[in-house]
């Protein structure tokens, strides 16, 4: 090993040991007693540690439902946005139409305005299509585009993809969506699996969509669980920061999952023949 | 057999009697939703208060909606779209500006109906504070007033009496005596004089709840009566700031923020490890006290006067008021009715936090419905009967006018470098005169 | 004859494979943001009719609003230096997270975690980490002879402490730049290598150009957003109110007070739309200005 990679697991250490500390902090907080969490300076370990406050702030409300409601959820709007969005992002970025700038300006200009103005009149539309207190304001959208971010990052990855493998297939007599889904999608993966792991985190913390359409107890997802720790006077931060640590798991658990499609995609050799 | 078939018929007409009610349509079931932002562990003492009243009225169905978080957007959202709960929670603050437009259900004709509760059941402050033009938007079940709260073992630790319960003393309570007793309570590190172990007392921090109690027994105004003018940046006024924010950044008995961050917790926690002798804060703080912290060398006292003779106190407050498109009025009115109920109430008075609102639980007789020693201090239902007489309301108007939200934002912006050291109360007193007139005359 | 079959089916599949998108904005968007903009004409209190009054908002905000300038400016320095703290802030980690040793998993999950730490364990720990007298970084910069500085409360070194945690929240774009590191082809460095280019050449001549797509990307949602900057300082700050002397009164956070606190979404509306333009503006400056600097392997 030579000095520069030293320096390099030095540096990521110290930088890894400042990042793993809001992590550390709050699965510290979780096993603590109420009357200890602001206490300073700070106990790192609690002694003893409480177990049961994991326990109780599960079945302090039904978590286990959330948890279920908001898989369902993020599940559904994976699907639909790496759908709509990827497929967007390939036209803009490879297929050749009149308005194509225009369009995706247009696109664009959507994450342009603040939602606070545009609350009213969306709640406002789903409430005549009779879609409140149902997961359909969360779910529906996500198949129509998906989301400007999604599609503009797609489009900057396909736009890096080398124009020889789609006129090769094209000239095969290849049809675009096969070519897309045959060509384009295995060399992406990277992306893919990046726009996946922000839309499952995304979805999966998503607090105000769930909070202004879902009315019915057992609808509520994990996000909207979680606030009914703060009181009034006094939060209950014990609960509050167990419930979060649980709720961690699933982001977590997709992140390493995805790590295995994190790799080279494009694969230059035998095209420069 | 004339008479065998008389009986027949006579059973069989009972039989058909006593099957009446259960044939007869069941009482319509009417559905409403009742909004709180109260998460943690007052949603189950809401749920009870619910589940209470659904059993007395097996036709009415409650659904408890609570929302912690971003309660207001989600209210004016559904609001504004027609949607909104029947009964919900409302700062004081929003009465006059919701129900001038339409949005809250008068509630004075169904007052005056009841035959059971009235207007005049509660705290007279509250019913002016919800009376807007004549018409009642709302109604509180909890009152809360500003007042001190003191560390009794460390009085005793430096050999001084409590201060006083009795109001006839309070009222004479000046502002340099108070300042006096502060600093023989405040303990100074004898090896580090910059470093305070014990503070005295606290600043009012800014907050307008705590410090026009004050500024109002020195004379001072915050507004003019016809509410065109913005008082503060007179002399009796803004003295008043100062030497409060003074009793931190010069006399060093009260905490200044950085201290409170120096030491990594809040007025509250330094009260009940006793580092702090004396606490301005809200009726609130019981709960934080004696269950939170279950702490309770405590007992509370009135705040101090510039001028003798004559007490004051501030009640910040947020109440309940009824969606005035709803479709069950009486219905809504009715489950309204039970929380403002001496029973319902007692359901929150007991938890701690809040005093009730309704005149028949605030005398010293009906103390001990919701008053315990496990939770409540010895003198605190006598200061806090007395003390609520005194109570006073921000606005001349008796109400909380439209733009106030407004003016409170400006005021807090304009203030708060007087306890941070970076401005005197005159200037920032004047430089917040400058805008607040413009939003009182202007738009 | 082929050539134009060809053409046409390349136009028909761009059309069918945007269509999703267009529906979506023509549904969900166009409509809001239109009724928006007919709003920002007027006064509107939400419970009462909507009131024309012509440019009456735009006259206020750029006339008699006294702070509206201010939130702007605050708005304005924040993205400036922000954004491009963050963007360089991104791309190191990416950097040092494509390092080719065991265990780098590990380090890329831990580098992950802040960004899904739920906000309120992250204000709480930020308020923790800049405590005056205990936090970690007023530690740190007493090592240096640094005065403990007042990171809340004092109005001058508020937007410090927003930008530091802002390049903390730069775990996100982090991502996408390994997502791009991981789209160099290794024979382009190889090919380097042989022709006898050291790592600094490497690094400019090969991996900048192919990260421009993805570093244009994160510039421009680094400008989108970070105009539009307003949890952070929502949740720092106690609801809204904009901290010490406004210096976290950014231009969101003062559009949702007029919109949730003082009922004027009539000229919240109006503060969306000037923003809108701002924004708007920027974005197709940077596009028509760098975007042509933007390499595209597959575009040659």
């Amino acid at each position: 090993m030579n000095i520069s990679k030293i320096l390099i697991i030095f540096i990521l250490c110290i930088i890894g040991f400042v990042m793993f500390i809001p992590f550390l902090w709050l699965v510290s907080s979780s096993l603590k007693p109420m009357e200890d969490i602001w206490v300073f300076p700070p106990k790192w370990i609690p002694n003893p540690p409480r177990w049961d406050n994991y326990y109780n702030a599960l079945t302090y409300l039904p978590f286990g439902r959330y948890i279920l409601n908001t898989l369902f959820v993020t599940f559904m709007v994976l699907v639909g946005v790496l759908l709509t969005s990827s497929i967007a992002g390939y036209a803009f970025a490879r297929l050749r139409f009149p308005g194509k700038d225009f369009i995706f300006y247009v696109l664009l200009s959507t994450m342009m305005l603040p939602y606070i103005v545009t609350l009213i009149p969306i709640y406002i539309m789903f409430k005549n299509l009779g879609w409140l207190d149902t997961y359909k304001p969360l779910i529906i959208p996500a198949y129509f585009g998906g989301g400007a971010f999604n599609i503009f990052l797609f489009r900057q990855f396909f736009m890096g993809i080398p124009q020889e493998l789609v006129d090769s297939a094209r000239i095969d007599g290849a049809s675009e969506p096969s070519i897309f889904f045959r060509i384009i999608i295995p060399l992406s993966m990277p992306v893919v699996v990046t726009i996946a792991i922000f839309t499952f985190l995304g979805t999966w913390n998503d607090f105000m969509g769930p909070l202004l359409y879902l009315q019915s107890p057992q609808k509520l997802t994990v996000a909207v669980g979680l606030s009914y720790f703060r009181g009034m006077y006094s939060t209950q931060w014990n609960y509050l920061m167990a419930a979060s640590t649980v709720m961690i798991i699933p982001p977590i658990i997709l992140f390493l999952l995805a790590q295995r499609y994190f790799v080279r995609g494009i694969v230059l050799t035998g095209l420069k023949g | 057999m004339w008479y065998r078939k008389l009986l027949l018929v006579t059973l069989c007409m009972l039989l058909v009697v006593s099957l009446l009610p259960v044939i007869s349509p069941a009482q319509e079931q009417v559905t409403i939703t009742y909004r709180t932002w109260e998460g943690g562990e007052m949603m189950k003492v809401n749920q009870s208060q619910v589940d209470a009243f659904m059993r007395k009225h097996p036709n009415i169905k409650v659904i408890l909606s609570t929302v912690p978080e971003n309660y207001d957007e989600k209210l004016q959202v559904e609001t504004a779209s027609g949607n909104a709960p029947d009964v919900f929670q409302l700062s004081a603050e929003n009465i006059a500006a919701w129900g001038s437009r339409g949005v809250l259900l008068d509630l004075k004709p169904y007052f005056d109906a009841s035959s059971d509760l009235k207007l005049s059941s509660f705290y007279e402050p509250l019913q002016r504070q919800y009376t807007v033009n004549g018409k009642t938007y709302g109604m509180s079940n909890a009152v809360e007033i500003s007042l001190i709260f003191y560390n009794k073992k460390l009085f005793e630790k430096a050999g001084l009496p409590y201060p006083a319960a009795d109001p006839a003393k309070a009222k004479n309570w000046l502002w340099d005596q108070y300042v006096d007793v502060a600093k023989k309570l405040t303990v100074v590190d004898p090896n580090n004089p910059s470093n305070i172990l014990q503070w005295g007392t606290t600043t009012t921090r800014g907050w307008v709840f705590y410090f026009m109690p004050l500024v109002w027994s020195n004379g001072g105004q915050l507004f003019s009566k016809d509410y065109k003018e913005f008082l503060l940046n007179r002399p009796e006024a803004y003295e008043v700031l100062q030497k409060d924010a003074d009793l931190a950044q010069k006399l060093r008995i009260a905490s200044k923020s950085e201290d409170l961050q120096k030491l990594g917790m809040g007025n509250v926690d330094l009260l009940a490890q006793g580092k702090l002798a004396m606490l301005i804060t809200g009726t609130w703080d019981v709960f934080s006290l004696s269950v939170d912290r279950k702490f309770h060398d405590w007992d509370v006292t009135y705040l101090p006067v510039f001028k003798p003779g004559k007490l004051y106190t501030t009640i910040p407050q947020s109440g309940y008021s009824i969606y005035s498109k709803t479709k069950h009025p009486k219905e809504a009115f009715e489950f309204l009715k039970f929380l403002l109920s001496e029973e319902g109430q007692l359901y929150r008075a007991k938890v701690g936090n809040v005093l009730p609102s309704i005149k028949s639980l605030l005398t010293p007789a009906a103390q001990k419905k919701w008053i315990s020693p496990a939770i409540h201090s010895p003198n605190f239902g006598r200061v806090v009967f007395n003390y609520m007489r005194y109570g006073m309301l921000l606005t001349p108007t008796n109400y909380f006018p439209d733009n106030w939200l407004k003016i409170s934002d400006v005021l807090d912006a304009e203030l708060g470098p007087i306890w941070s050291g970076k401005k005197t109360a005159k200037e920032a007193t004047e430089s917040a005169a400058a805008k607040i007139n413009a939003i009182l005359q202007g738009k | 004859m082929r050539k134009s079959g060809l053409l046409r089916q390349e136009m028909m599949w761009g059309y069918i494979f945007v269509l999703p998108a267009i529906l979506g904005v023509i549904v969900w968007t166009a409509w809001p943001m239109i009724y928006s903009a007919w709003l920002a004409f007027h006064k509107w209190d939400l419970f009462t009719n909507p009131v024309p009054v012509g440019f009456g908002n735009f006259k206020e905000a750029f006339f008699e609003d006294p702070l509206f300038w201010h939130s702007l400016k605050v708005t304005a320095y924040y993205t400036i230096v922000g954004v491009p703290l963050q963007l360089i802030a991104g791309f190191l980690l990416a950097l040092l997270l494509n390092t080719k040793i065991k265990g780098i998993t590990i380090f890329r999950t831990v580098y992950y975690l802040p960004s899904i730490v739920p906000a309120v364990a992250n204000s709480v720990l930020w308020m923790w980490l800049l405590n005056y007298e205990y936090g970690i970084i007023n530690t740190f910069l007493g090592l240096f002879g640094v005065n403990k500085i007042d990171w809340l409360g004092d109005p001058k070194f508020v937007l410090p402490a927003l930008w530091m945690m802002g390049v903390w929240g730069a775990g996100g774009s982090m991502i996408i730049y390994l997502a791009g590191l991981q789209g160099v082809p290794k024979e382009f460095y190889e090919a380097a290598e042989i022709d006898g280019a050291g790592s600094w050449s490497k690094f400019l001549y090969i991996t900048i150009p192919m990260m421009s797509p993805v570093i244009f990307f994160n510039l421009i949602m680094g400008l989108i957003g970070s105009f539009q900057v307003f949890t952070v300082s929502y949740v720092m700050f106690q609801g809204g109110s904009g901290g010490p002397e406004n210096a976290a009164l950014f231009y969101v956070v003062k559009l949702w007070n007029h919109a949730f606190r003082y009922l004027e979404m009539g000229y919240a509306s109006a503060l969306a739309w000037i923003l809108f333009i701002i924004i708007l503006s920027l974005t197709l400056l940077v596009f028509k200005v760098l975007g042509p600097q933007v390499y595209y392997e597959g575009i040659k």
